[in-house]
């Protein structure tokens, strides 16, 4: 089957192209023009349209125990933690075609894939969690060889059917678990006695090894502490050049300063984004509303619950490799705090200069709802909108963001290549984010106007895999009726098979699963999808 | 079978020893009761309807057409494994059925306390390695048989290369003696307490953790003197537990209990860190409460009204709704205890169960069901909801899996039974039903927000 999409503006950054032409599509994949022989079975007309690939979340929490964690906690709420059904519609219907779940808790893996399994339509990963847990912890006690360690997180990754790898609060959870409220960059842990400094390092260093073609995805120290810049920009100083992804990163961009010793230091940070090439980003900007916030960071989420709105909470230690703490939240454009941290999640956006090494979420659900992107990306493409919404916010916090007197306004190449070519640039996807001929046919057509929103909430025609999917916004009847399954995106490393037996003896000893039953195998959950491997790049370190 | 996974309840053991004779099993590692039973008994019935033998696709046809012929159908039990649980939950929605585990009570009152406050919580690996300190109400062994084998006493620790020392506290009525007791003999702390004294002992508890005062003495029974001396030893302990077992807790402001227990948890974290274990999880409950929180966005107990689902926890309990003549036609799925459907006079009863459940009376459709971990592959998610279990095929039974079953089924329904020629079968008249519904929805409205 043939299909030919005709006459749109192509705006595929990946391939450096912003230009009118015919884009073909064949077997769900997108392929060179076979000449004027050819008929196609089908065509729309996309003259006078934007033609992207399909749109990539690479942080964006979908699943996984603690979103129905989330879910049983706010009962009263409906449509922030969507279920699974909705998510893979809803970002159809948006013109996303894939999305990551960042937090993954290895112990909770098997759970997270079997919920991942039903979401429809897009394609899935999911970063596993590394980085307090104990084992990690007791190898680099230990002072074991960085081969052993890089064997174990490949095997870990193996293990959980991972895309990636994320560190959240290097040590911080664990430390939590021993009663540790706070745990600074460079001060050692309780019981293993390793620095968040060194847990990063380790990890970031792993990967490297293991030529996993993804940056460590990193959620920083001290989230949400006034004056937690200094933490961040250590953080990227202790990267020592190595690839790392630091996510959500408003929420780590805070100064002290100002009477109510609170203040934006989105400046300090993107000077330093700037400069580290080796640094991507993606920002957790807050969109005002409500919320549950949901991460594995107990020890910043148990700070935060005295914030909680309504006011209960839930934090759990889990299983000696992780945790999570669920904080619902309501941002509020009245309150100094939330109306400064929105402000201070466009600066970033807005003062970062290389569009390749920043993605645009609100850190689902955490800042936002991914439903809220399409007004997002208009707040980034037009300045007079923004100005309107800055009116609108505390006068204090106003009065302390520069955000008023940044005139840029991103194109639509960088927004192209904020939600689809960047993030798989860095998420290593060769065939995903752009329209090149053997690319996935994962591909959205927008209905351009003077309101960015409205183009981004509402696209003309989706197609994942070759196939129209949604039109105006909407998923097609026949489509809701028996929605396509996307792929499971994974990686799966080389390593030396010798450390799975201290994983085994470890889980006899200590766990209350062997490690065979720990590990997921192929052929157990969500058979009925495709497994999409990415091959590592191993290097000799 | 070396290492075999177990289903039967919610803490997941795998280190079973099943030993296989033609299809017959025995455990033959642990005397875990629930074990025993579960893996033992026949691995062979035959279908039936109305208590006649019947073959599989007749039976599948009966419950389809008494299923499209309700219009208050009630799908129960839901012990199964997740994809079993999925398919009964996506029959649900098709036919608009009420949703409800045969452990829905429990799911109630902690998903209530969860809601109202939320909690602090761990894994159970967590509690295994950690805990120097224990205070249940209640012997977790009764909801998990080999709690203290596996949770509480291993050999040794991630803390200490020796068996830990730890302080037991069980509060509650006809606790052994000897529960509780460490490999070395060291005996629990009982503090007996009356069943229906939990909410005062639970709220005086919290009140003295907060620093509050406690005017009535004893409160529920138990001298405040005493109650202060445990607030102060889960305050002096480095990584204390409070265990509760809500499937015990059938009495009147249990939920409360629950919250009260919660807000002691918050309270103690202030100054240390004392983590809850709500106890259970049999009949895969855990894992009908997430299937349902990830399919619908809400837990059972829910209705499926238009498609759409809508949660009341008191509201949609099967019980209530059969005692209440609100419910039509009841589909009862156990295929891992083989506890029998409850008894529902006049109400159409298919009963998807294992082989040797014994039915008060005979279900109108009976369809003999595997069990996952013994007759096929699935997933149970343990009792803290964080690690799912792969289960393994121990024989050759030819018993179906309940998903099979779920999905000839709900084909059979989509198939187009017409509803209007099998409506006369609903018995008490589809009127009645339907006044007590609308009642029931109305009801609804005005209690505002459900549990
Ligand atoms: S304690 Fe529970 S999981 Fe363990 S063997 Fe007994 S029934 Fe099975
Ligand atoms: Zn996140």
């Amino acid at each position: 089957m043939l299909t030919l999409l005709k006459g749109g503006r192509v705006v595929d950054p990946a391939n450096d192209v912003d230009a009118v032409r015919d884009v073909l599509i064949r077997d769900g994949r997108i392929v060179d023009d076979p000449g004027p022989g050819a008929r196609p079975d089908a065509t729309y007309d996309a003259t006078g349209m934007v033609v992207m690939a399909g749109g990539i979340d690479l942080h964006s929490h979908i699943a996984g125990g603690k979103m129905n964690l989330a879910r049983a906690l706010t009962p009263e709420m409906r449509g922030v933690i969507p279920p699974a059904a909705e998510v893979g519609l809803k970002y159809a219907a948006m013109g996303y075609t894939m999305a990551v779940e960042p937090a993954m808790v290895p112990s909770n893996a098997r759970q997270a894939h079997l919920e991942m399994a039903d979401i429809p339509i897009i394609d899935r990963g999911a970063y596993a969690m590394l980085g307090n847990d104990d084992f990690l912890l007791r190898l680099m006690l230990a002072r074991r060889d960085h081969r052993a360690i890089a064997d174990y997180v490949g095997t870990m990754m193996a293990a959980t059917r991972a895309l990636g790898v994320k560190v959240v609060n290097p040590g911080g959870i664990s430390a939590f678990k021993f009663n540790t409220r706070k745990l600074e960059l460079d001060e050692a842990g309780p019981f293993y006695g390793q620095t968040p400094r060194a847990v990063l390092h380790t990890l970031a260093r792993a990967l490297q090894t293991l030529g996993v073609p993804h940056p460590l995805h990193v959620h920083c120290s001290n989230l949400g502490i006034p004056g937690n810049v200094d933490t961040t920009l250590g953080t990227i100083a202790g990267a020592e050049g190595l690839p790392v992804h630091l996510t959500h990163l408003q929420f780590h961009s805070y100064g002290a300063e100002g009477d109510r010793k609170f203040s934006s230091a989105a400046s300090r940070i993107a000077e330093a984004v700037n400069a580290a090439k080796n640094v991507s980003i993606d920002v957790g900007q807050v969109m005002f509303g409500q919320t549950v916030t949901a991460s594995a960071d107990t020890m910043a989420q148990y700070r935060n619950s005295r914030f909680a709105r309504p006011a209960k909470f839930v934090c759990m230690d889990i299983e000696c490799d992780g945790g999570c703490g669920l904080v619902p939240f309501r941002y509020r454009s009245r309150d100094f705090v939330n109306a400064l941290q929105w402000a201070i999640g466009l600066e970033l956006f807005l003062l970062v200069d290389d569009p390749w090494r920043v993605a645009l979420t609100t850190d689902h659900p955490n800042g936002g709802v991914f439903t809220s992107y399409p007004r997002l990306i208009r707040l980034l493409m037009d300045k007079s909108f923004r100005d309107d919404a800055l009116q609108q916010i505390e006068p204090h916090a106003r009065a302390a963001t520069q955000l008023g007197a940044i005139k840029r306004e991103y194109t639509l190449r960088e927004i192209a290549i904020l939600t689809r070519a960047g993030p798989a640039r860095l998420l290593g996807l060769k065939d995903r984010g752009h329209l090149a001929p053997g690319a996935a046919a994962d591909i959205t057509v927008y209905r351009p106007g003077d309101d960015a929103e409205a183009m981004f909430a509402a696209p003309a025609l989706v197609f994942k895999d070759g196939g129209l999917v949604a039109r105006d916004g909407k998923v097609l009847d026949d489509v809701l009726a028996e929605p396509p399954r996307g792929a499971t995106h994974v990686v799966r490393p080389d390593r030396d098979r010798a450390i799975e037996r201290e994983l085994r003896d470890w889980h006899d000893r200590h766990m209350l699963l062997s490690f065979d039953r720990f590990a997921l195998r192929d052929d157990e959950v969500g058979s009925q999808d495709r497994l999409v491997l990415h091959p590592c790049r191993p290097r000799a370190m | 079978m070396e290492n075999a996974a177990c289903p039967f309840c919610g803490l997941g053991c795998d280190d079973l020893r099943v030993e296989r004779n033609g299809t017959a099993l025995a455990v033959t590692s642990t005397d875990c009761p629930l074990a025993r039973a579960g893996f033992g008994g026949d691995a062979a019935a035959a279908a039936a309807i109305d208590g006649r033998p019947a073959v599989l696709d007749a039976a599948v046809d009966r419950a389809a057409s008494i299923l499209a012929g309700a219009r208050a159908p009630v799908v129960h039990g839901l012990a199964a494994d997740i994809d079993g649980q999925r398919a009964a939950i996506a029959l649900a929605r098709r036919i608009g059925a009420a949703v409800d585990h045969q452990g829905g009570d429990a799911l109630a009152r902690n998903l209530s306390a969860l809601g109202d406050g939320g909690w602090i919580t761990a894994s159970l690996a967590e509690i295994r390695n950690r805990a120097d300190l224990i205070v249940s109400f209640g012997d977790p062994a009764d909801a998990m048989p080999r709690f203290w084998q596996r949770v509480m006493w291993p050999d040794a620790t991630l803390i200490a290369d020796e068996p830990p020392a730890r302080d037991v506290v069980l509060i509650g009525d006809g606790i052994g003696p000897r529960a509780g007791a460490s490999p070395q003999a060291r005996a629990a702390a009982i503090v007996p307490m009356a069943r229906d004294a939990m909410p005062a002992v639970a709220a005086a508890l919290s009140a003295l953790a907060r620093g509050g005062k406690v005017f009535a003495d004893p409160a529920g029974g138990i001298p405040v003197a005493m109650l202060a001396r445990i607030v102060e030893r889960l305050g002096a302990a480095r990584y204390g537990v409070i265990a509760w077992n809500a499937a015990a807790m059938d009495f009147p402001q249990a939920d409360l209990a629950v919250a009260a227990l919660a807000e002691l948890l918050h309270a103690l974290n202030r100054t240390t860190r004392t983590v809850g274990l709500p106890l259970g999880g049999a009949g895969n409950a855990l894992g009908a409460q997430a299937t349902s929180l990830w399919s619908t966005g809400q837990a059972p107990r829910l209705r499926f009204v238009d498609g759409e689902p809508r949660r009341d926890a008191q509201l949609w309990s099967a019980a209530r709704m059969i005692a209440a003549g609100e419910c039509d036609a009841l589909l009862w799925i156990d295929a891992l205890s083989r506890r029998p459907p409850p008894i529902a006079p006049g109400i159409p009863v298919i009963a998807l169960a294992r082989p040797g459940t014994d039915f008060a009376s005979p279900p109108a459709v009976f369809i003999p069901v595997g069990a996952p971990g013994v007759d096929h592959q699935g997933h149970v998610l343990r009792g803290d909801a964080i690690v799912a279990l792969r289960l393994d095929k121990l024989r050759d039974s030819n018993l179906p899996a309940v998903v099979e079953v779920m999905e000839r089924i709900l084909s059979a329904v989509m198939a187009g039974l017409d509803p209007a020629i099998h409506a006369d079968q609903s018995p008490g008249g589809a009127g009645s039903v339907d006044a007590r519904l609308k009642a029931g929805h109305d009801g609804d409205k005005k209690q505002g927000t459900p549990c």
